[in-house]
């Protein structure tokens, strides 16, 4: 048996809902706006002229309005809740944006004095613009006749009656078929289509037509822009997997690179070993014949200062003027005194105490006299 | 005038599009979970990937470091053959001595000065060979002598200077006797 991936899970683009409602239920006005308001004041000052012109408390209406920055109206339109059954609200639920039909061509690009028609099954709806660069100025919504006989007469006395109210506009644009949401681009914008116009809104001019209750419409806002964020948090997490593949793919070229370097070492190393040696041998050559390492000589030098209760136990000679001496004194006070002969004489650096410990009456001690070369020049070998 | 997009461009804003719709469409707990996922490996890929890095980077200074080294080396060959055939110049090749020969004669120093095989003690001498010359070394030990003989010893080897010389020198005293230990070594020109 075939195992079938859930609907939900399968890699497809969900269709985007936008529930369009009958014009007819809703009732419009233009709202002057003071100048130089904010989205947020021409919120505020729609909901207050709603108030004032509405029979309704502004909580049983559903409500919303077109404004852009720079307009000197916003256009509102209002429904009354009641009108609208709650089977047909419950299924807003998963619907981008409820608004009227008309409203998603309010951002359609008109010149000044124009009127758009808009038919639909049930009646026609003109939207009329005084200016170009204002919202709308009015909108008119009727009803269709009754089918009869006689329709297509009804029809043109009703466009006829509907162009005379909305006072006469220079240009027309009419529209057979209803406005709807076109579907065929994934973008983030969301753009409506009739008969000769179109309108496209962002996520945010959309919003503010949804005629929905605006504390829901709130918490759908938070919820869209937590889901943003985690959205952006995988676009990273995307973005760094692609940086891991070009670092992969960096690494890959880098260890070709280092292995032909290491291959030039190990090639080299030969050649430089034999130099090296080479550099060594000739510098013990070289200090043979003119520095020759004299230990006895360090020891009887080291000597001539020596109190009667010092003994030495070793003399090492690590380097050509150095000497290292370990040795005992039956007077402690005498490892300083022999310490501070040592310093003074003629022919040494350095003199250093590395330790100094008493033991069964004994003080043990080490020191490392560091001769000057000069300290050997004059003296033949013994 | 249309604006001209990339055909890649477009091929991939359209493929993001797509992918953002259907993760927005998920419930909030399948966006959390896919986010978590997706975390959790790409914090493993990409610290893991980044240690690689580092390592291959720390490889990489290494070994730039070693080829400057050796860079550094073999642009002073001739400087240095130079200075080898200098210093071997003013020796007698006749004189020289080679392995064998050192430890003969210092086997023979120690046995004019009494040293037997009681309190001598001699190793292997080891060569270390260049194409000029090579050097030959040894580790001689006396045990138990008298400093006197040690003197002895040691004047009879600074006779050979610069033939045969003394490297590292270790005298310790216990009981009145004394123990040395060094190391001589000698040049060996190559004809």
């Amino acid at each position: 048996m075939r195992l079938q991936l859930p609907e939900r899970f399968k890699l497809s683009t969900p269709a985007r809902k936008v529930v369009l409602l009958p014009d007819v239920h809703f009732f419009c006005r233009a709202v002057p706006i003071a100048e130089g308001a904010t989205a947020a004041d021409v919120a505020a000052q729609v909901e207050l002229a709603l108030e004032a012109m509405s029979p309704f408390p502004i909580a049983q209406l559903y409500h919303g309005h077109f404004w852009h920055p720079g307009a000197k109206n916003a256009f509102v339109f209002a429904a009354y809740r009641k009108r609208f059954p709650a089977e047909q609200v419950e299924s807003w639920a998963d619907a981008e944006a409820v608004l009227p039909a008309f409203a998603c061509m309010l951002n359609t690009k008109v010149a000044d004095s124009t009127t758009l028609l808009l038919w639909s099954e049930k009646g026609l709806t003109a939207v009329c613009w005084d200016s170009a660069g204002d919202a709308p100025s009015s909108v008119l919504s009727r009803e269709l006749p009754p089918i009869t006989d006689s329709a297509f007469a009804d029809h043109v006395a009703l466009r006829q009656a509907v162009l005379r109210d909305s006072s006469a506009s220079i240009n027309v644009i009419e529209s057979t078929t209803a406005p709807a949401l076109d579907t065929s681009q994934v973008t983030d914008d969301f753009s409506f289509q009739c008969e000769h116009a179109g309108s496209v809104f962002t996520r945010e001019q959309l919003d503010v037509l949804d005629v929905r209750d605006k504390d829901e419409l709130a918490n759908r806002r938070r919820a869209r822009y937590r889901d943003l964020i985690l959205w952006r948090a995988l676009l990273g997490c995307v973005a760094t997997i692609a940086l891991c593949v070009v670092l992969e793919l960096a690494l890959m070229g880098g260890r070709v690179w280092q292995k032909g370097r290491a291959a030039m070492v190990r090639a080299q190393e030969p050649g430089v070993s034999k130099i090296m040696l080479a550099q060594n041998l000739a510098m013990y050559v070289e200090e043979l014949s003119t520095k020759p390492m004299r230990p006895l000589e360090m020891i009887s030098m080291a000597s001539e200062k020596l109190p009667n209760s010092i003994i030495f136990t070793s003399a090492t000679v690590t380097g050509l003027y150095t000497l290292d001496i370990d040795g005992q004194a039956g007077v402690a006070s005498d490892v300083d005194a022999y310490n501070t002969g040592l310093s003074a004489m003629a022919g040494i650096e350095r003199v250093e105490t590395k330790e100094s410990r008493v033991q069964n009456g004994q003080t043990k001690f080490r020191i490392v006299v560091t001769f000057k070369p000069s300290a050997f020049q004059a003296a033949p070998q013994s | 005038m249309k604006k001209i997009i990339p055909f890649s461009f477009r091929f991939w804003e359209g493929h993001a599009s797509v992918l953002k719709a259907f993760f927005f469409s998920r419930l909030l707990r399948e966006k959390v979970l896919l986010l978590a996922l997706v975390l959790v490996m790409v914090l493993t890929w990409f610290s893991n990937v980044v240690g690689r890095t580092a390592h291959w980077a720390r490889e990489f200074n290494n070994t730039s470091r070693e080829l400057a080294v050796q860079r550094g080396w073999l642009n002073q060959r001739t400087k240095i053959e130079a200075a080898s055939r200098a210093a071997v110049e003013h020796l007698d090749p006749a004189k020289t001595y080679n392995g064998p020969r050192l430890q003969s004669e210092i086997t023979a120093i120690a046995s004019r000065l009494g040293l037997n095989n009681n309190n001598y003690n001699a190793d292997n001498p080891q060569t270390e060979r260049t194409s000029q010359f090579s050097k030959n070394s040894m580790r001689v030990e006396i045990r138990n002598a008298e400093y006197s003989s040690l003197v002895n010893f040691y004047r009879e080897i600074a006779k050979q200077t610069p033939y045969i010389g003394i490297e590292s020198f270790r005298i310790t005293v216990a009981n009145g006797k004394h123990n040395a230990s060094l190391r001589v070594s000698s040049v060996e020109i190559v004809k």
